[in-house]
Parts: C-alpha cells; sequence; structure tokens
C-alpha cells in the first residue's frame, strides 16, 4: 500500500501544528466560536449531538495492521474504546475532548492519516471498492486512481471551497461496489480496444434529492484522469449555486442546466487545462502505482472449502456467508461483520481493532478494507488460514455470519449522536437484527440489504437499500418511513416509498411483515427479495405492510 | 403547570468536553437537567440567553429549549432535547456515566 512522501508528511504534520495553535487560540479565548469552527471542521472535527466528533479519513477504505492498531489506541486513550467506522470508509470517534484532539491528530500523523477534508465544502475522502486488489472481476486495482486523486485534493486552493461538500467513488470491476452512480463523481474502469480507462459518472447522489448519476463519458483514458476530474470540479465551482443549500450539489447543477450544457462545459475547460498537464501527473500515478504491487502471494497447497466438511458447522456456515472467491490461486476474501446481531452497527471496540490488526499483519499480507457498509476486509487470507481466522474472530466476538443478509444493516448514527438527525437510527438496526436473529429466518431469506438513515440527509444510502427505512419527526415523536426497490449495485436504483411512516414501535413488526410476506411471494427459494419487488411491483408488499388499508379498500 | 405556557431552560455544550450543559439560578453551568433553572418570563428568558451567548469561552451553541416544569425538576417536551439529557440509547456513556 501507499506510504507517505517527505512531502505528504510535512503536510500533515504542520497541518497539526497548525491546529494545535488553532485550539489553544480557542481555548484562552482569543478565537470566537464563529472563528474557530471552520477550522475545526477542516480537520474533521464536529460538535455532535452529547460530544465532539472526530472524523478520520481511511482514504478508499485500506488500512494497514499499525494503523488499525494505532486507531485502537487512540479509541483507548482519548475516547470510550471504541470507534465507528461509517458508510464513506471513515472512522469516527464520538467522545474526544477539544484539548486532546491536536494529540489525537498527531498519533494519526504518525501512522501516515489524518482527518483533513473528512467536512466542509471541499472533496472529501475518495471511496473505493473494498475488494480491491483482491476481486476477481477487477480489471485493475483501482486504488492508486484513488491515491492520485486523494494527493491531488488534499488541500487544492481552487477547491477549499465549492458551493457544497463533493464526494468521489473509483471502482476497477465490473460489479460496482463502490456505489458509484450515487456520488458526485463515480469513476468506473472500462476497457476499450485493450485500453483501459474509467466510464466517468456525474451528478449522482442521495440526500433530499436523490438521483443516479449520468454517463459524462463513457471512456476516458487512464492518463486524462486528473485533467477530466479538475474540470468537472472546476465547472461545478464555478456554476454549482451558492444561494441555496439546497440546490447546491452537482446532481442539481446537472440537473438544471443538463448533462449536454455541462458536458460542453466541461470539455471546454478539459481542453484548456489539459496542456498544463505535462506528465508530472503521470509520473507520480508510475510511483503511486508502485507502492499498489499485489502481495507476493503464496503457491502453498489450498484446500477447497469442501475440505472443511469437518469443521463445525458454525464455520461452515460464515464460510458460507463471509466470504468471497479471491483473483489469486489458494486464497479467500474474509468479511469481519460487525453487525452482531443487537449491536451497534460499524462499531469496533479497541480489543476488537487490535484483533483485526493482529490478523491482517499474520494473515492478510498486512491489508485490511473497511466497506461502504461498515464492515471490515481481510482481503487476502490463504484458504489453509480460515479456521484459524475465523477462531480467532470467533473468541473476539467478530464472527458473525451474516454478510448481505437482512441483520447485515447499514445504519448512520441518527439521533443517539447526529445533531442533524431527526430519528433514531441504531436502536431500529438492533431490533431489527435481533428479531430476525430470533425468527432463524435469514439464510432463508438470502440476500438482502436493508439500509437505515435518521434523516433526509441519507448517511445510511436508505434510498439504495432493497429495504429503505427513514427515519424523521411527525407530530413530535420518532417515525419511520420505509422506501422498496432500491439497488445500489450496477443497475442502480431509487427505491420507491411505500406508503405512511410507522411509528418506532411499529416499524419493527412492519419490517417483518414485509419480509415474511416476500418469503410467500417469492416463485421459489432462489429469488431473492429484489429479485421478487422486479418482478411482482410494489402492490402485494404494500399489501403486506397495509393490511387494515387492504380491507378497508 | 399546562404545557402551552412559557417554560424553558438554557442548554448549550461545554466548550472543552463538548458535554450537554444546563444555566443554572447562579448563571452558572450544571451536567443534570434536574439542575437547571426553569424560566418563565419570555423577557427574562431572551436576557439569559444573551448572557448564555456571552460565556463563548464555556458553552456553545445555546439556545432555549422547552420545557414543562414536574415536581422532580424540568422534564423536556422534545424528544431530540429528552436523548441530549440522557446520552446515547446504544452505550451507557456521556449522561448515564454521571
Amino acid at each position: 500500500m501507499y506510504h507517505y512522501s517527505s512531502f505528504d508528511q510535512d503536510l500533515v504534520t504542520n497541518r497539526v501544528a497548525q491546529f494545535r495553535g488553532q485550539v489553544a487560540r480557542r481555548l484562552d479565548g482569543s478565537l470566537t466560536e464563529d472563528e474557530f469552527k471552520p477550522l475545526r471542521l477542516m480537520n474533521g472535527l464536529y460538535l455532535q449531538l452529547h460530544a465532539y466528533m472526530l472524523r478520520v479519513a481511511i482514504p478508499y477504505g485500506t488500512l494497514n495492521s499499525q494503523q488499525m492498531l494505532q486507531l485502537a489506541i487512540i479509541s483507548e486513550r482519548w475516547d470510550k474504546g471504541y470507534g465507528h467506522f461509517t458508510t464513506r470508509q471513515n472512522i469516527q470517534f464520538n467522545w474526544p475532548k477539544l484539548e486532546d484532539v491536536p494529540d489525537i491528530l498527531e498519533a494519526l500523523a504518525e501512522v501516515e492519516m489524518h482527518a483533513i477534508q473528512t467536512s466542509g465544502n471541499t472533496i472529501r475522502n475518495v471511496t473505493a471498492d473494498h475488494f480491491a486488489g483482491a476481486a476477481t472481476d477487477e480489471i485493475a486495482d483501482p486504488r492508486p486512481i484513488a491515491e492520485l486523486l486523494r494527493q491531488w485534493s488534499t488541500d487544492h486552493p481552487e477547491f477549499q471551497f465549492l458551493p457544497r461538500k463533493f464526494k468521489i467513488a473509483v471502482t476497477g470491476s465490473s460489479t460496482d461496489r463502490a456505489v458509484t452512480r450515487v456520488h458526485d463523481i463515480g469513476l468506473r474502469m472500462v476497457t476499450q480496444g485493450g485500453q483501459s480507462g474509467f466510464e466517468v459518472i456525474v451528478g449522482g447522489g442521495l440526500g433530499r434529492t436523490p438521483m443516479i448519476g449520468k454517463i459524462l463519458r463513457d471512456f476516458l483514458p487512464v492518463e486524462d484522469i486528473l485533467p477530466y476530474v479538475e474540470a468537472i470540479v472546476s465547472v461545478y465551482n464555478l456554476l454549482g449555486r451558492r444561494d441555496n443549500k439546497y440546490k447546491a450539489r452537482i446532481k442539481i447543477t446537472v440537473h438544471e442546466n443538463g448533462i449536454e450544457e455541462i458536458k460542453a462545459r466541461v470539455e471546454a475547460r478539459y481542453r484548456e487545462i489539459k496542456p498544463q498537464f505535462q506528465g508530472a501527473d503521470q509520473q507520480l500515478l508510475g510511483e503511486i502505482e508502485a507502492y499498489f504491487k499485489a502481495p507476493n502471494f503464496s503457491h502453498a497447497q489450498a484446500p477447497s472449502l469442501a475440505d472443511f466438511k469437518d469443521e463445525s458447522p458454525a464455520f461452515r456456515s460464515w464460510a458460507d456467508t463471509n466470504l468471497t472467491p479471491h483473483k489469486a490461486e489458494g486464497y479467500a476474501i474474509v468479511s469481519i461483520s460487525l453487525k452482531k446481531h443487537g449491536g451497534t452497527p460499524g462499531d469496533a471496540t479497541a480489543v476488537q481493532m487490535r484483533v483485526i490488526a493482529e490478523l491482517a499483519r499474520e494473515f492478510s499480507h498486512d491489508e485490511l478494507r473497511i466497506s461502504h457498509e461498515q464492515n471490515v476486509i481481510l482481503p487476502h487470507v490463504h484458504r489453509s488460514d480460515l479456521p484459524a481466522v475465523y477462531r480467532a474472530l470467533r473468541a473476539a466476538d467478530l464472527a458473525t455470519a451474516n454478510i448481505g443478509l437482512i441483520s447485515d444493516i447499514i445504519a448512520c448514527p441518527g439521533m443517539d449522536y447526529c445533531s442533524l438527525a431527526t430519528a433514531r437510527s441504531i436502536p431500529i438496526a438492533q431490533q431489527i437484527a435481533t428479531r430476525f436473529a430470533e425468527l432463524k429466518l435469514e439464510h432463508d431469506i438470502g440476500p438482502l440489504k436493508l439500509k437505515i438513515s435518521g434523516c433526509i440527509n441519507a448517511c445510511g444510502h436508505h434510498h439504495v437499500g432493497h429495504i429503505g427505512i427513514l427515519g424523521l419527526e411527525r407530530a413530535g415523536v420518532e417515525s419511520y418511513q420505509i422506501t422498496l426497490g432500491g439497488d445500489a449495485g450496477a443497475e442502480a436504483k431509487i427505491g420507491s416509498r411505500a406508503g405512511p411512516g410507522f411509528g418506532a414501535d411499529q416499524i419493527v413488526p412492519a419490517i417483518e411483515r414485509l419480509v415474511l410476506g416476500y418469503l410467500e411471494l417469492r416463485s421459489d427459494g432462489h429469488e431473492t427479495f429484489l429479485q421478487s419487488y422486479r418482478r411482482l411491483g410494489a402492490a402485494p408488499f404494500k399489501a403486506v405492510l397495509y393490511p387494515a388499508q387492504q380491507k378497508a379498500a | 403547570m399546562p404545557s402551552n405556557s412559557f417554560s424553558k431552560v438554557i442548554t448549550a455544550n461545554d466548550l472543552r468536553s463538548g458535554e450537554v450543559i444546563y444555566m443554572c439560578f447562579n448563571g452558572g453551568w450544571v451536567a443534570q437537567l434536574s439542575d437547571a433553572a426553569v424560566i418563565t418570563d419570555p423577557d427574562l428568558a431572551k436576557a439569559s440567553l444573551a448572557f448564555a451567548e456571552g460565556q463563548s469561552d464555556i458553552a456553545v451553541g445555546a439556545y432555549l429549549s422547552d420545557v414543562t416544569d414536574q415536581a422532580n425538576g424540568p422534564a423536556t417536551t422534545h424528544f431530540r432535547d429528552k436523548f441530549r439529557s440522557q446520552g446515547p440509547s446504544n452505550y451507557a456513556h456521556g449522561k448515564q456515566e454521571i
């Protein structure tokens, strides 16, 4: 993986020193809160419902064992012994004290991490496929491009005050695991005539006006990525609306101006700035690519999964759900679920982070990924090591076998932590997962993406959940709206609202009715919830959700 | 006291810890809603909020929060303020550690 150059290290270290001074001046009264707030936000420090929250970037979701260990140490020393992994491959600490934050940032800088541009109207953490470098369907590892974009966008003077925040996602695979179609810019690697390049998607997004991105270029050669992305952001910087926060994202700019107008402007800007890119970016990309060379995979004889028939049923159940085929012979991708039934989606304790770090060091070529689905990935595990990995995970309460199932819920922090939230998400996720564990039906239900957001900003990606839940306030109480048929994959689709919302005590029974109804409606045991929904349409699902209304009608 | 009458507390977050705090009768800040001063006069509320906002070296984001005045102290009327006074629902952190 990438290692900081002296330039990177100086930039991050200097930023820590600057912020240390800014915090000192805030505490001694030289800076007002109005003066200080933009400074702390530039360094990822929010003031939330109960405490400060520090959001730390995990660039394109990649960590090594030393970094994971440092996150564990930070959580023990300056927080409450856990961290929360987010839907944008960040980690959040929910309880830091203001005066400790410079020390935390210094500890992060020691392991080549930072919290720069995890807030504000800037280019945020560039996210990528969490199976990058390991997936069987990968054209090439997307992370060198993501790292190039990270370096280019970090402290880019032209893009520090964009009309609104700006999110980029990259995938190198035909299967879209990075939700590229609902990002401000999505880059999807494709090949044309033997050459690899990117499909460039622009103007996707969730939030109060969800939109699927539109294709700006169906093929952009790799060498044009930086000038082309710079052209897009530069056009948006001038054209994007600054008069209305709710119309400021590039999705609205694209919607209001039309994709053809945006395309004409971007292409013109691209032609203008392209000559300034005289190869330094390509030289840098070449240097970055060298850091992402595949590890030296072992050629040792590997057992097939069938060879594990003498292992415990629990191991085999875990292997069924939490393993994904690897591009290298003899290897598997291990997904570690942070969705224990009844737990908080995306949370890991310091002890668990230490175990994960150790497993990465010993069994995964020192590499980890964080997924936007709030799980942790050991990307390169030799199949002969799977029983040992499983035993260690199980001992650390990390062996929940539910990847891709109904209890593998994405949930934002909601009103338990977030000051923007309109309702809680975490207790709803906990109750749904607990209920389906009691019913012992989730393996029978099969693949089902359930996603919960605690407000219209949609950090929990509810719009692209097969079942989405949106928490709102209605008449002074929490109310939960269900959307159906969303999809985050290659055929990205925004879900449709099913009908009136449910109270906090009614949402779990409603989800149970819906899912039990699906089991009755599906053509056979292989038809997934989403396939049934697409085949049958919304009507039969609404009928099971709102039985009283059906009777009345 | 009828719920439609004017009844507020002043709440904010502590600059240093980020913790939820409430203004008490002597103009200082306390961690528990039960110790907060309940203000029933709109003019006094306005003046007290201005006073709170003047203490930006202690308190951040001060605002007036609706309460009802109960025998055992003020009670929040909105669930957001209730959560602020009680801490998160998934762990016994924050206010639950006091």
